[in-house]
């Protein structure tokens, strides 16, 4: 690497274009919605600039504050769920046979690849009332009624099977969320796993400590930069979801991106929204900080 | 080469006008000296060599040479003209990189045609440069190849014939036969020095190896600590080495640690540990040791020389025709001998231990200048 | 070779967790195309009722969904243009020079791939509204596509950067030194020997770059009117109506499209790996 000024003619034709366009259409946007964010509306089409705090009072309104931590509740949950179902993947395809492993990583990553609102509509019509997933449920449901009336429990399970009801319900948007995010979360954790020493496995089998152990006081501890990786990088993604909640959630299970949009294509409330959109972009850079710090304290144990 | 030529050789090189001329070179990065105040004479259609321990500054050197480093202060003069400032894509020099660099989206006719290319050179003169370039480095028939179709050794020649298409004044190596495999890089050495006197371009070399330094060229600096220890064709390194760096650097060497020194005059009376008082005419400045050649010290019964000692066999190597006998001195110190012939098998049978008589010559033994 | 402490693979329990997650990542697009061939007028995910693929047809004389598919390819190809060589640019800067506030200046490259999209969709909506740079609805096609195409590049090129830095870091300086040392200016150094390695690097990000272009949903549907309309933002319009076998089928077309893309990508990228 040289220092700019040893080619300041070829520094600035790289540099020029690049920082041009970051800050004609992504640094003014975001200070244009910045100003609005005090603003106030005082026709249907004008706004004006009053440097007015009203637009974030807002936000901690019994309304909005409840959606807010709903959208954090629903992602957390979403990404925990992902860690815990990524985990044991990512761990099958690390360990799998080093032919096998590229082929296994484009499986996982094949969904990513597909767009976003088409898996979300193939999600829709799984989790429907009479959707596959209830029918799979049905069926369970049906052959356990068969084994109880087998053996004498008739009426064990009930009536009649009660489709479950996905849509319009936090456990539907949960899933949808799981759905989408879950390639994403089994990357890191592989990358992270792959970087691994076998050795250390090795050692702790070899002193005695049964796979159990192994896997949750050896693997685990070793692998915690992945998993911080992978729940960052499906918590972001899920904190702006707006397809799933829209789609799966049906209006009744909101989260914060739909509220924002409901400002500018609905309720035409640019300011209010915008600070929304702000909020949920501070939010996003606590997150980003938080993930920063452990980085940082753990490069600070590796040294010392 | 017979002797005669040799001799004549070096008495042609130390006629011809200087191609390179390093005057007062330093280059400082940061506060570290990787070359400090270096000068340096090198002549038209010499081999070259810079050798020395990674991190003496040689590759630097060499770097300042193609233009890809600048002096921090001095002067690189090339054909008589300052060059110093100039960019490497002017200057009338080539380089063999290290990792050969050759350019894996090109055939090797398209690698060797580059820098023709990039000068504008007519299509029909390049064409003809190349074939006859790719005919001297035996490459011919791997025209149309891609460098991934191509041995190590093959590559090699690429890089040395896309260096040479350009007919430069001088031709750089920067360690060029590291990455060959043991057995390729000696037929690779004898390779070098024939190309080198069937076309006549000076050529400079950059090595950490003191073999093939030795083995190829005709005059060698080495290099230590971004200084130049001494500059000399392989013979007087080896036998009259400036200091006791050099001597160790180059072959091997026995260093005998003196008890005293009396100097007179340019002399100095010398006493070891093994040794009465010595008188030497000329002893360097300073602290001082003396090194006495592995080669030179006679072991066995028959053993003759004005140091005569009993010493207890060490380990005993065997290395093809020579054997490396490492022997105890009643002082303590251990010091190594080469053992040809008779003396070797009879060596060979004794047990480690036994005592056997040392004896050399106290004219063998050269006071250095403690590098 | 005898199982080893930690051979996850080889243990049933780990295969069947990846089985599950295979099922549960496939199962839904499988029973989506399945259902495209339904033969059912309405609630066609629901009960299969004989195999057609009049929903194909319709979907292709569905006019307003051709020119959506059209709209959605058109604004793929030109943005990907555009962020491959934005993208190339970033990467070259970064890899190449020091100066001063990099690494804000590298933060700043990486804010488009971090922010929520809705965010980023929501100030671009306001800023080609609120700048007078809105496209008017009745200018010639492809100009009215011109917000969403500015958009899904600005979004897209720090993608393509990343990739193409990436492969930078690859790059061997002294093949640079080489070529410098037979004569070639900084400029022929970077067309002839640069590039060339940037290639498998520029390639994927270029497929990245058209896959992400395609794929979005929310930046486009904050920056699209009502003649400018993608792929994604038809087919979310027709699901609010009324979900048909039709959406599947086209659905089920761009799914293959991308499999196709995939299976391009892999095909181009091994040579590449072979060669590193």
């Amino acid at each position: 690497m040289e220092s700019w000024r040893r080619a300041t003619a070829a520094f600035a034709a790289f540099a020029g274009p690049t920082t041009l366009w970051l800050m004609v259409f992504f640094l003014v946007p975001l200070g244009i919605i910045w100003v609005y964010s005090f603003g106030e509306n005082v026709s249907l089409t004008e706004i004006k600039t009053t440097w007015t705090w009203s637009n974030y009072a807002r936000i901690f309104e019994p309304e909005i504050a409840t959606l807010f931590w709903r959208t954090l509740w629903l992602s957390g949950i979403a990404t925990v769920v992902c860690l815990i179902v990524g985990y044991p993947v990512a761990l099958s395809i690390a360990t799998a046979e080093a032919k096998w492993k590229p082929w296994l990583l484009l499986v996982i990553m094949l969904p990513f690849w597909t767009n976003l609102l088409i898996r979300t509509y193939a999600m829709l019509n799984i989790l429907g009332a009479q959707g596959r997933l209830n029918d799979v449920i049905g069926w369970v449901w049906a052959a356990g009624d068969g084994l109880a009336s087998l053996v004498g429990l008739d009426g064990l399970f009930g009536e009649r099977f009660q489709p479950v009801t996905f849509l319009g319900t936090q456990l539907g948007v949960v899933i949808g969320l799981v759905y989408v995010q879950l390639p994403f979360a089994i990357l890191p954790l592989y990358s992270s796993m792959e970087r691994l020493d076998r050795s250390y496995l090795e050692a702790s089998m070899d002193l005695g400590a049964g796979q159990f152990r192994t896997f949750f006081l050896v693997l685990v501890p070793l692998t915690s930069a992945g998993l911080v990786t992978a729940a960052i990088i499906t918590f972001i993604p899920a904190l702006g979801s707006f397809l799933t909640p829209d789609l799966l959630g049906r209006g009744q299970v909101d989260m914060i991106a739909n509220v924002i949009e409901r400002q500018f294509k609905k309720a035409n409330d640019w300011p209010f929204g915008s600070a929304l959109s702000l909020f949920l972009l501070y939010v996003t850079f606590i997150v980003l900080a938080v993930k920063a710090i452990i980085d940082m304290q753990a490069a600070k144990r590796r040294r010392s | 080469m017979s002797e005669p030529t040799l001799k004549k050789r070096a008495l042609r090189l130390r006629d011809a006008k200087p191609i390179v001329e390093i005057r007062n070179v330093t280059k400082r990065w940061g506060s570290f000296l990787a070359v400090d105040d270096i000068s340096l004479d090198i002549a038209e259609g010499e081999f070259f060599a810079m050798l020395g321990p990674s991190g003496c500054g040689k590759t630097t050197l060499l770097r300042m040479v193609s233009g890809f480093e600048t002096p921090s202060e001095g002067e690189v003069r090339i054909g008589g003209e300052d060059m110093t400032w100039v960019p490497p894509n002017k200057r009338p020099v080539n380089m063999v990189f290290q990792s050969y660099a050759v350019f894996p989206h090109m055939t090797v006719r398209k690698n060797v045609a580059y820098g023709l290319e990039v000068d504008r050179v007519p299509a029909a003169e390049i064409k003809t440069r190349v074939d006859e370039a790719l005919a001297l480095v035996q490459l011919s028939q791997f025209a149309d190849r891609k460098p991934d179709q191509l041995s190590g050794g093959q590559r090699q020649r690429v890089a040395l014939a896309r260096a040479l298409v350009k007919k430069p004044r001088v031709l750089l190596l920067d360690e060029p036969l590291s990455a060959l495999d043991a057995k390729l890089r000696d037929a690779m050495r004898l390779e070098l020095v024939k190309l080198q006197q069937q076309i006549g371009v000076t050529f400079i070399m950059v090595t950490h190896d003191q073999d093939e330094a030795m083995a190829v060229a005709d005059r060698i600096a080495v290099l230590h600590k971004g200084r130049i220890r001494q500059v000399a064709s392989p013979e007087t390194l080896y036998q009259r080495p400036a200091d006791a760096f050099v001597a160790d650097f180059i072959g091997r060497t026995n260093f005998f640690e003196p008890k005293s020194v009396r100097r007179a005059g340019a002399g100095a009376t010398v006493e070891t540990a093994e040794t009465a008082a010595l008188a030497f005419d000329r002893v360097p400045e300073g602290d001082i040791t003396l090194s006495l050649r592995p080669e030179k010290v006679r072991i066995g019964p028959e053993a003759k020389g004005d140091v005569t000692l009993q010493a207890r066999l060490g380990d005993v190597a065997f290395q093809g025709e020579n054997s490396v006998v490492e022997l105890h001195l009643p002082s303590g110190r251990a010091i190594l001998a080469f053992v040809a012939g008779d003396a070797a098998a009879t060596v060979g049978a004794m047990e480690e231990g036994s005592a056997i008589p040392v004896a050399w010559n106290a004219s063998d033994m050269l006071p250095l200048a403690r590098g | 070779m005898s199982a080893g402490p930690f051979q996850y693979a080889r243990k049933t329990s780990m295969r069947t967790m990846f089985l599950l997650a295979t099922i549960f990542l496939y199962a839904p697009i499988i029973v989506l195309i399945v259902f495209s061939f339904n033969d059912s007028r309405r609630g066609g995910n629901i009960v299969w009722r004989g195999f057609t693929t009049d929903y194909y047809v319709k979907a292709w004389n569905n006019a307003s969904l051709i020119e959506a598919f059209a709209n959605s390819i058109t604004i793929a190809v030109i943005s990907t243009i555009f962020a491959t060589v934005l993208g190339a640019m970033t990467a070259v800067l970064l890899w190449r020079w020091r100066f001063p506030a990099k690494p804000v200046y590298e933060g700043l490259v990486a804010l488009p791939i971090v922010i929520p999209e809705i965010c980023m969709g929501v100030s671009l909506a306001v800023f080609f509204a609120s700048t007078g740079l809105s496209i008017p609805p009745e200018a010639p096609w492809p100009l009215n596509l011109g917000n969403i195409i500015v958009a899904h590049i600005t979004f897209s090129f720090p993608f393509a950067a990343m990739v193409i830095r990436t492969r930078l870091q690859s790059f061997p300086p002294e093949m640079a030194e080489a070529a410098r040392d037979l004569g070639a200016t900084e400029w022929r150094v970077f067309w002839d020997i640069l590039i060339p390695h940037m290639v498998p690097g520029l390639i994927a990000g270029a497929l990245l770059a058209f896959t992400l272009s395609l794929d979005d949903f929310v930046i486009t549907f904050f920056t699209s009117g009502p003649n400018t309309v993608t792929f994604p933002v038809k087919v979310y319009s027709m699901l609010r109506f009324s979900v048909t076998p039709e959406i599947n089928a086209a659905s089920t077309v761009l799914i293959l499209m991308t499999l196709v893309m995939t299976f391009i990508a892999i095909r181009l990228q091994k040579p590449t790996e072979m060669a590193q």
